[in-house]
C-alpha cells in the first residue's frame, strides 16, 4: 500500500510538474477548422452522390432502346394501293347544284338533315393517278319530325357535275346516321382523269322520300 | 454529472479551464512523453468540444471520456514518423520545462517518464484513470468498455512494472 502511495505522487508530481503549451483558444480554433472541413467533406460527399445518381438515371435512360417501329408488310407490285383517308378539305366544296336538289357543305343542314362529318377516301384511276373514291358522310336529323330521304353525295371535276350516288336514310328526331357511297367505279368510266389532271369538288343534296 | 464534481452542467469553456491541469496530466501520464502529451490533449479538446452536448450530459464523466479518447489518439501519434520522432526529445522537455526546480524532482521526473515508456499505451491509460482520476477497477472497466479482469491484470502489471522501475533504480524521492 505504501508502494501504492509512492507510486501515485510520483505519477502526479509527473503529471502536474509543468504547465502545458496547450491553449483553449488554440483548441476552439482546431474544432471550427474541423467543423468546416466536415462541412465542406458533406458537400463534397452530396455533390459526388448526386452526380453519381444523376449519372446513372441519364445512362439508364440513354441506353433504354427506342421504341421499334411498327413493321409494315412489304406490299406486292400487284396489289392495290390501300385506299388513304383524306379529309374533306382536300377536296373544296362545290356550290353548285346537282340535278335540281338542295345542296350543302359540311356543317350545311338540306331538308332537315345537318352534314356534321364528311371524309374522302381517294381511289386509284385508270390513268394510275387518285381521284374521290369512298364518301362517308354523317348526317344528323335536325328536326322534330323522322325523315326518310335519300342522302347524295355529288363530285364535280372542273365544275362540270361528274358522278353523284345516294343511300336512303331514315331518321328520329336527333338521330344521326353514316352513310359510304362509293363514286370511283362510275367516275372511272366517266373520266378517267386522276387529281393531277382535273380540280375535283364535292357537295350533298337531299331528297325527301 | 457532467462537471465531473456533481454539480450542474458546464459550458465546454469553464470545465476546460476548470480541469485543465488535471487534463494535461492524464496526457502526461497516457502519452509518457510531455511534448506529444500538448498535442494530444489539444486534439483530444477538439473532440470533445465537437461531442459535448452528448459528453456532459446526465451521469457523464468527461475527464474519464478524456483518458479514453487521449489513450486512442497517443496510439495513433506513435504509429507516425513524427510522433518517433517527437518521443525522442520527451527528456530534454522536461528539463526545459523544469527551470529552477531541485535536481532530485527533475531526475524523479526523468525516472517516472522511463517508466512509463515501459508500459502499454493500455496500461498508461488505466494507470492515468486509476491513479489521477481516482477511478475504481470497475469504473475504469465500464468506461473502457472491457472485462473488469482485463482491467485489473493492466493494473496490476502496470503496478508491478512501475514499482520496479521507480524504486528498483534507486530511492525515489516523495515529489510533488
Amino acid at each position: 500500500m505504501e508502494d501504492d502511495d509512492l507510486i501515485r505522487d510520483a505519477l502526479r508530481d509527473y503529471a502536474y510538474a509543468t504547465p502545458g503549451t496547450s491553449r483553449l483558444d488554440a483548441v476552439r480554433r482546431q474544432a471550427t477548422a474541423a467543423r468546416r472541413r466536415q462541412r465542406l467533406v458533406r458537400l463534397a460527399t452530396a455533390a459526388v452522390v448526386t452526380l453519381v445518381i444523376g449519372g446513372v438515371i441519364a445512362w439508364i435512360a440513354l441506353a433504354r432502346p427506342p421504341a421499334a417501329p411498327p413493321v409494315n408488310p412489304t406490299p406486292s407490285p400487284s396489289a392495290t394501293p390501300t385506299p388513304t383517308p383524306t379529309p374533306a378539305a382536300g377536296y373544296p366544296e362545290q356550290s353548285r347544284a346537282s340535278h335540281g336538289l338542295p345542296t350543302g357543305g359540311l356543317g350545311d343542314t338540306v331538308e332537315g338533315l345537318t352534314l356534321i362529318d364528311v371524309e374522302i377516301t381517294d381511289a386509284e384511276c385508270p390513268d394510275a393517278t387518285a381521284c374521290p373514291g369512298l364518301g362517308t358522310l354523317t348526317v344528323e336529323n335536325s328536326t322534330n319530325e323522322p325523315i326518310s330521304a335519300f342522302v347524295y353525295f355529288n363530285v364535280f371535276r372542273n365544275n362540270t357535275p361528274a358522278v353523284s350516288d345516294a343511300q336512303r336514310v331514315q331518321l328520329a328526331p336527333g338521330e344521326s346516321a353514316t352513310v359510304t357511297i362509293d363514286v370511283q367505279p362510275a367516275l372511272a368510266d366517266s373520266a378517267p382523269v386522276g387529281r393531277t389532271g382535273s380540280i375535283y369538288s364535292w357537295n350533298f343534296s337531299v331528297e325527301l322520300a | 454529472m457532467g462537471s465531473d464534481e456533481g454539480g450542474p452542467p458546464e459550458d465546454f469553456e469553464s470545465w476546460a479551464q476548470n480541469h485543465w491541469h488535471r487534463l494535461l496530466g492524464i496526457a502526461r501520464i497516457v502519452t509518457g512523453d510531455p511534448t506529444l502529451a500538448d498535442d494530444v490533449l489539444q486534439d483530444c479538446l477538439v473532440d470533445i468540444y465537437q461531442r459535448w452536448d452528448r459528453i456532459s450530459g446526465e451521469g457523464s464523466h468527461p475527464l474519464a471520456y478524456a483518458a479514453r479518447i487521449m489513450g486512442s489518439k497517443a496510439a495513433n501519434q506513435r504509429r507516425t514518423a513524427w510522433g518517433r520522432r517527437v518521443h525522442v526529445t520527451d527528456d530534454a522537455a522536461i528539463l526545459d520545462a523544469s527551470g529552477g526546480e531541485e535536481t532530485g524532482s527533475i531526475d524523479n521526473r526523468m525516472i517516472v517518464a522511463g517508466a512509463l515508456r515501459n508500459l502499454s499505451a493500455r496500461q498508461r491509460q488505466v494507470v492515468a484513470m486509476h491513479y489521477l482520476l481516482d477511478m475504481s477497477v470497475a469504473d475504469i472497466a465500464a468506461e473502457l468498455d472491457q472485462p473488469t479482469g482485463s482491467v485489473t491484470s493492466d493494473l496490476t502489471r502496470a503496478r508491478q512494472r512501475l514499482r520496479t522501475d521507480l524504486t528498483g533504480g534507486g530511492d525515489l524521492a516523495h515529489g510533488g
